[in-house]
């Protein structure tokens, strides 16, 4: 956790950094004889203050226990958590090509339908067994994606009146 | 006060038609089921079922968000008996004696006894909420924009102390993310547009619902999708609703984890699962079986489900009363209340104090529901628990684009639930905690108007802040909860201890 720490604190740092400097090069609005009290940079600036002095904290105590030491042996990841990582980013790339890449540009259902049944199928296929072992798994998913797809639609659109993507 | 009860009793008597029970029942057993399933909070539920509730008259949208609320906090305790992984955060400390009970085929029992205590706890938050949230209302009438910014700061400042107990500072630092996340975009006083970057969409500023179904939804997702499936456990549940004589032992406990959870809920920012820990702590330290807690104590499992659902009416209290909210599914409440034009805060006890009750009446008849749900049909609700968490998670997060993007149908909305979602989990990984950060962003707009305004009164003076008498002692609280984690500050504080004990040992002595 000190590493991730120290890593963290560099960041805020540099960000607090950036909202101060920014805050203080907003306009002020002079010209509009505003009182300077209220000009739009003064809580921004506040705040980027405030966070800078609490990352130097953070950065000040993860230096004192040794975080700035990036590559020390133990940063080397266990089986379990390298396995956790790829769920992880699994999920995050499909979900991402779904929200982002698919919603809004191809039709709602048809989105769903295809995120469902992917998302089941890569994590529960098993890719040292058979094809032909699996082929349920691709039927299920194929069914629990459209029933699911089909519902939300209706449930929202008709009974709800709520808009959907 | 009489009139307090007559708004309650008119407010009961309203909700009562066969239409709004059954909307109070739907959403309650849905609640249920959203809290129970891990993956779904309370906050998601709540959030979803604004979305769902939008084109609903006022008060029955929030009568449902209420049933969902109060249902959802209940609900995390059977996934937390029945497979030692809370359904929500708020059941953390329910699963410490809940699953060592259901392993020893005791699920039923303490299904029974989380019931009757949720019950039990969300009866005394909502005598609590009926009685100080007028008081709190009025009070806060004196405030002026002085007193807005401290009690901002006040809040930030005690949510991370209390939702970061380990490391305070990266409670504040969530905290104060959240505050410039709110300063985003068109600002209140002058129309300027801050931190926009040219973008259309931020110009507009970060809406509450998406980033809070990222946050609680699209980030919980990706939590529970590093670890494999768990089992639940396999045990016959029997006899659930339990005997009186098993509760009135723990009346005590009870009461005390009652108040305990209203008052933790009613602090801004803090929550059901905070609640539920200092209830089971106090309650472990009052015991006479301390010993039991962990291994299966029925003390220390009505404890924690007294001290949660005790919450939920705590965090509703600084909502109505001061427009802040005391948790994270409150805090959706609340933009709900927004969303449907009621404007709760201190005025609220001058416009509408009729509301303030009827909010009372709907906790009550959600806990009703609650009770009654949750002594029956557990057999079969429980077998939800069973579905596989890789056909589960896609279907949440369809619903998170749904419930980010339905109130104001942009693209952008579902954009920022992924961002939220994304900062969400690495917040969690780094143990930041995001109840502040969420705190922030509601309490930014509040503490950037009143802090310039009060600067343009006081013509750029300081010492205002200082000066006013709830000022000081809003300021005292800010720097005690400061300083209270530091080493040298508790030393002070063992020392001034060990010098009382010893004036008193003196004395006694003497006499």
């Amino acid at each position: 956790m000190v590493k991730k720490d120290f890593i963290t604190s560099v960041v805020l740092i540099a960000f607090s950094l950036s909202v101060i400097v920014s805050s203080y090069t907003m306009p002020r609005l002079e010209r509009r004889g505003i009182d300077p009290f209220s000009a739009p940079g003064v809580v921004p600036g506040m705040i980027g203050l405030i966070l800078l002095c609490l990352a130097l904290i953070l950065f000040v105590r993860s230096v004192r226990r040794g975080g700035y030491l990036l590559f020390s042996p133990d940063t080397q990841q266990q089986g379990g958590h390298r396995g956790a990582a790829w769920r992880v980013l699994l999920t995050l790339v499909i979900s991402l090509i779904y929200a982002i890449g698919f919603l809004g540009r191809i039709d709602y259902t048809l989105a769903t339908i295809l995120y469902v049944f992917s998302f089941i199928v890569l994590f529960e296929y098993r890719w040292h067994e058979p094809l032909n072992n699996q082929l349920k798994i691709f039927g299920y998913a194929l069914l629990q994606a459209l029933v699911a797809a089909l519902l939300i639609t209706l449930v929202f659109r008709k009974l709800f009146l709520v808009d959907l993507p | 006060m009489f009139e307090g009860t007559k708004y309650f009793i008119d407010g009961l008597l309203g909700f009562l038609t066969l239409k709004t029970i059954f909307d109070i029942f739907w959403s309650t057993q849905l609640g249920i089921i959203v809290g129970m399933l891990p993956g779904l909070t309370a906050t998601m539920g709540v959030a979803l079922m604004t979305t769902l509730t939008f084109s609903m008259p006022p008060e029955n949208a929030i009568l449902i968000l209420v049933c969902m609320y109060i249902g959802a906090i209940y609900g995390g305790g059977r996934s937390a008996i029945l497979l030692n992984i809370p359904g929500t955060p708020a059941n953390a400390a329910t699963a410490m004696d809940g699953h060592p009970l259901a392993l020893k085929g005791e699920a039923g029992r303490a299904i029974g006894i989380s019931t009757t205590g949720s019950f039990l706890g969300s009866i005394i938050g909502m005598a609590l909420l009926a009685l100080f949230t007028p008081l709190l209302g009025n009070f806060a009438l004196n405030f002026q924009s002085f007193e807005f910014f401290w009690l901002a700061i006040f809040g930030i400042v005690i949510s991370g102390n209390l939702t970061a107990p380990k490391d305070p500072i990266k409670g504040w630092i969530s905290g104060f993310l959240g505050i410039f996340i709110a300063l985003i975009g068109m600002e209140s006083i002058h129309g300027f547009v801050r931190f926009s970057f040219g973008n259309t969409n931020l110009a507009g500023g970060i809406n509450l619902i998406p980033a809070m179904v990222g946050a609680f939804g699209f980030a919980e997702i990706l939590s529970m999708m590093k670890y494999q499936q768990v089992n639940v456990v396999k045990t016959r549940i029997e006899r659930i609703i339990p005997r009186a004589s098993q509760i009135l032992k723990y009346k005590k406990t009870i009461v005390r984890s009652g108040l305990i959870g209203t008052l933790i809920g009613a602090i801004p920012g803090v929550g059901e699962d905070i609640a539920a820990w200092v209830s089971y702590d106090f309650a472990k330290r009052g015991s006479k079986e301390p010993e039991e807690f962990g291994k299966g104590s029925i003390e220390g499992l009505i404890a924690s489900e007294t001290g949660n659902n005790a919450a939920v009416a705590g965090a509703v209290i600084p909502v109505l009363s001061l427009g802040i909210p005391g948790s994270a599914p409150a805090a959706v409440l609340l933009a709900a209340m927004f969303i449907h034009g009621v404007r709760p805060g201190p005025m609220i006890m001058i416009e509408s104090p009729d509301f303030v009750y009827k909010v009372v009446a709907m906790v009550f008849l959600a806990t009703c529901a609650m009770f009654i749900l949750g002594l029956s049909m557990v057999r079969y609700v429980v077998k939800i628990l069973q579905v596989p968490r890789t056909k589960l998670m896609p279907i949440i997060f369809t619903l998170c684009v749904v419930g980010s993007f339905a109130i104001q149908s942009r693209i952008f909305d579902v954009r920022v639930m992924v961002f939220f979602g994304i900062l969400g989990f690495l917040m969690n990984e780094m143990e930041y905690p995001v109840a502040p950060m969420i705190l922030g962003l509601i309490l930014g707009t509040m503490l950037d108007t009143n802090f310039r305004r009060a600067l343009v009164i006081a013509e750029g003076e300081i010492l205002p802040f200082f000066s006013r008498p709830i000022c000081l002692v809003l300021v005292f609280f800010i720097v005690l909860t400061l300083v209270s984690k530091t080493k040298w500050f508790n030393r002070i504080i063992s020392g001034l201890k060990q010098a009382v004990q010893k004036l008193f040992h003196k004395r006694g002595n003497h006499g």
